[in-house]
């Protein structure tokens, strides 16, 4: 299964991808953040927008319109960096009638439904849903090095064993 | 003393001025990175004098994957035509990858120029073709002959605006392409300059801290496969006896008829940009094997390659090594090689 949703404008995003990137140069925030949208522009040192807000004691966190403002009020909390360097990217690739939708048609509120709730849900699976599955990946290889193949044998861990 | 006739002949003599109190300019040898995406394309055209454009197409890749494929068509193709390639847009899929665009897209050539325009200048990805100065003119809208370095050249404008009387103008808010034959292999190209370019167009390749330089200007990073496999082989290769010559997968096919548009001459131009996609992928493989730090866009001839190599291995040019060396002299040496040559 893909880990992103197709693209459908590919030059267009590989566009905003290569310029972003070109604007920051090689340079990261001291807390490690390196995705280029996530990074402020021209600040010296490099900065990026969470390490920024938290300097000046604003919240970290971002209210998203999953289905962009001007289709629907809607705003789930989300980490400012993530906000710039994911979701906002995201909806770069929607059509601008869309994700603008300024005569305020009715399908197009629907349509930017749909594609916020599909971003939004490949975000949340891949922040909530497949790093864990990476760590429990790696963490079997340890437990294996470390006790053996059947390393849950005579543990609380045992009940979890899968049935059949 | 006998009736000579005596004719005057015109001669032409290459000199290479020298400025007085000359500093040496110092070549920065930046470390260059061959960009993860490429435009290829290739164009059909009438097989009348005017060769004009009939349709093309083009593969948008990154990181080896194509992500987006597509036709043109030339704004002034009949109806029929037309119809043709859009019958075929609508029974074709798209060669994409996972994650690219599925639908095989039909453009007009202008929408293909948007996107030549955010790829290649903004996006500064690899523009890939055989034969790259020929697409190039088919596809643009207007030719000047250029100027400064490629005097004796042409300047191809690719896009217009429309001016306060409605009449089309050629847009200076975009770059042109320089275009400068060197021989039938080769040719030198490059963006030209263009009013209020973005600060973003201004930062120059491999900056490390993402600062515009007002002097700056982006040049393009075009790689005719036609020049590289001159430089890698010492031959001059067609499309078909390059991608022979390097073991493409999926070489170059025929076709019963060119300049009219079937379904079967739209597959026959869409293996030819499958064709060179791969001829490119193996190319820059047998580049990488160099040891040598010269951008393979610039890799002209065998010799380029000889002189990149002299540089890695530490071997300067003379008037680097001896900069108080008499330039009469070597002028001298030049007119000779020039008079042999001759």
């Amino acid at each position: 299964m893909p880990r992103k949703l197709r693209q459908r404008d590919p030059i267009a995003m590989y566009q905003r991808r290569v310029t972003a990137a070109r604007c920051v140069g090689q340079k990261q925030c001291a807390c490690g953040e390196a995705r280029p949208e996530a990074l402020i522009p021209s600040s010296n040192p490099t900065i990026c927008a969470t390490c920024k807000r938290k300097r000046n004691g604003h919240s970290v966190m971002d209210k998203h319109h999953p289905a962009a403002k001007a289709n629907n009020l809607t705003t789930i909390p989300v980490p400012v960096n993530d906000h710039r360097a994911e979701l906002s990217v995201a909806q770069y690739d929607w059509p601008s009638e869309t994700l603008e939708n300024p005569d305020r048609s009715p399908l197009l509120a629907r349509a930017a439904c749909i594609r916020g709730y599909a971003d939004t849900n490949v975000y949340l699976m891949e922040t909530l849903l497949l790093s864990h599955a990476e760590f429990c990946e790696l963490l079997e290889e340890f437990l294996i090095q470390k006790f053996g193949p059947r390393w849950w044998e005579n543990t609380e861990l045992e009940r979890f064993v899968p049935k059949g | 003393m006998p009736d000579v006739e005596i004719k005057s002949l015109p001669i032409a003599v290459r000199i290479y001025p020298q400025p007085e109190n000359a500093e040496p300019v110092l070549r920065l040898r930046k470390p260059w990175r061959v960009p993860d995406a490429m435009l290829v394309f290739d164009t059909e055209t009438r097989i009348d004098a005017t060769q004009r454009l009939t349709f093309g197409s083009y593969r948008f890749m990154v990181a080896g994957q194509c992500l987006e494929e597509g036709l043109f068509s030339g704004d002034d193709l009949p109806e029929e035509d037309r119809q043709v390639l859009e019958n075929y847009v609508a029974t074709h899929p798209a060669e994409t990858a996972q994650g690219g665009v599925r639908q095989l897209r039909l453009l007009m050539l202008r929408q293909f120029l948007e996107k030549f325009y955010r790829a290649v200048y903004k996006g500064r990805c690899l523009l890939v073709g055989f034969n790259l100065p020929f697409d190039l003119s088919r596809i643009a809208c207007d030719v000047r002959d250029a100027r400064g370095q490629f005097a004796g050249g042409f300047s191809l404008g690719f896009w217009s605006r429309l001016d306060k009387d409605g009449g089309e103008r050629s847009n200076r808010f975009r770059p042109r392409i320089a275009l400068k034959q060197i021989d039938n292999k080769r040719a030198l190209k490059s963006f030209t300059g263009r009013n209020r370019p973005d600060k973003a167009d201004l930062i120059p390749e491999e900056s490390t801290d993402g600062k515009p330089e007002r002097a700056y200007r982006f040049r393009g990073h075009f790689l005719d496969l036609h020049t590289l496999a001159y430089a890698l082989t010492d031959k001059s290769h067609s499309l078909e006896s390059a991608c022979e010559a390097f073991s493409v997968e999926h070489g170059k096919q025929s076709v019963a008829r060119h300049g009219i548009v079937t379904e079967e001459y739209i597959d026959y131009n869409r293996r030819d940009v499958l064709a060179t996609w791969e001829l490119a992928v193996k190319l820059l493989e047998e580049y990488d094997k160099h040891p040598i730090t010269l951008q393979v866009t610039k890799a002209y001839s065998p010799a380029s390659i000889g002189k990149a190599y002299l540089r890695s291995m530490g071997i300067t040019p003379v008037f680097e090594r001896q900069p108080k060396f008499p330039q009469t002299i070597s002028g001298i040496f030049g007119f000779s090689v020039f008079r042999r040559e001759n």
